[in-house]
């Protein structure tokens, strides 16, 4: 062989393999996660933003909610016994006794 | 070749990408492994997640290989010029080239190439793998490692003279 032969031969071998599975995986396993951080991280801007929103408009927020939560009271109080006594009280005997 | 795939991975396609890797490994690991050595595989992985969550700056899709390529090639570049893991790199180039005879090569001569491919300037030995072991032209190997033409062709010949010098006369 000449020099010419022995360089291009050594020049020539394959230094990776034609296809690696694992190889593939191992990357696109990387990708997933960079997708999660990205999605994780763009969730917590968003969130952190509507947060701060209500916090800003809470005063008016406040204004609006107040008078009306003062009249919605007792419908509150109405409903919030009725949905008691359905969760819980659907097991009761007429004589009180739980079965 | 490359434009379909490329266009479906920026929309959004993982399964797309994959076929982008599963295309590129061999070549862009390859080329590592002839430039950086020992943590090629480390480097082809970051190089193809940051093509990823860089995609939308690839302006030819067509362009994909040397794009990524030059992506791999910085990133080698910062590892390369670590003088503590030079050290390694090159024992552990040695040592993962050991027992390979499948091209027929003499033993002395694979160990004194290895050895002068080592000793190659990073950009030097760059476009020596690309133009020379991969068969790139000379302006895909400019494109991708963000060198002028002529300096590629200056260092493809010049590396060539040294790994033939290595050589000598030896039949």
């Amino acid at each position: 062989m000449t020099a010419e032969q022995r360089l291009a031969a050594f020049l020539g071998e394959e230094a990776a393999p034609r296809q690696d599975l694992a190889f593939v995986g191992a990357v696109m396993g990387r990708v997933a996660r960079r997708e999660l951080a990205t999605r994780l991280s763009t969730s917590a801007v968003f969130a952190a933003a509507a947060a701060a929103g209500l916090w800003a408009c809470a005063p008016a927020l406040s204004a609006i909610i107040e008078p009306l939560a003062q009249t919605l009271l007792p419908a509150a109080v109405l409903l919030t016994l009725t949905a008691a006594f359905v969760v819980f009280g659907h097991g009761l005997r007429p004589d009180g006794i739980r079965r | 070749m490359d434009a379909p795939l490329v266009r479906a991975a920026r929309a959004g396609s993982q399964i797309a990408f994959g076929r982008l890797v599963e295309r590129h490994q061999q070549g862009l690991r390859a080329f590592l492994r002839r430039t950086a050595g020992a943590d090629a595989d480390d480097l082809a992985q970051e190089a193809l997640v940051t093509a990823w969550s860089s995609m939308d700056r690839l302006r030819d899709d067509e362009g994909f290989r040397p794009w990524l390529y030059g992506i791999a090639w910085r990133k080698a570049l910062t590892h390369v010029r670590s003088a503590a893991r030079s050290a390694r790199r090159d024992h552990d180039w040695t040592q993962d080239r050991e027992g390979e005879g499948g091209s027929g090569l003499d033993p002395a001569d694979r160990m004194a190439l290895e050895a002068a491919m080592a000793g190659l300037p990073p950009d030097q030995r760059a476009a020596v793998a690309l133009c020379m072991a991969q068969a790139w032209t000379h302006a895909e190997a400019a494109e991708a490692l963000g060198l002028p033409l002529g300096t590629i062709k200056s260092h493809v010949a010049r590396g060539r003279d040294k790994l033939l010098s290595v050589l000598g006369d030896r039949p």
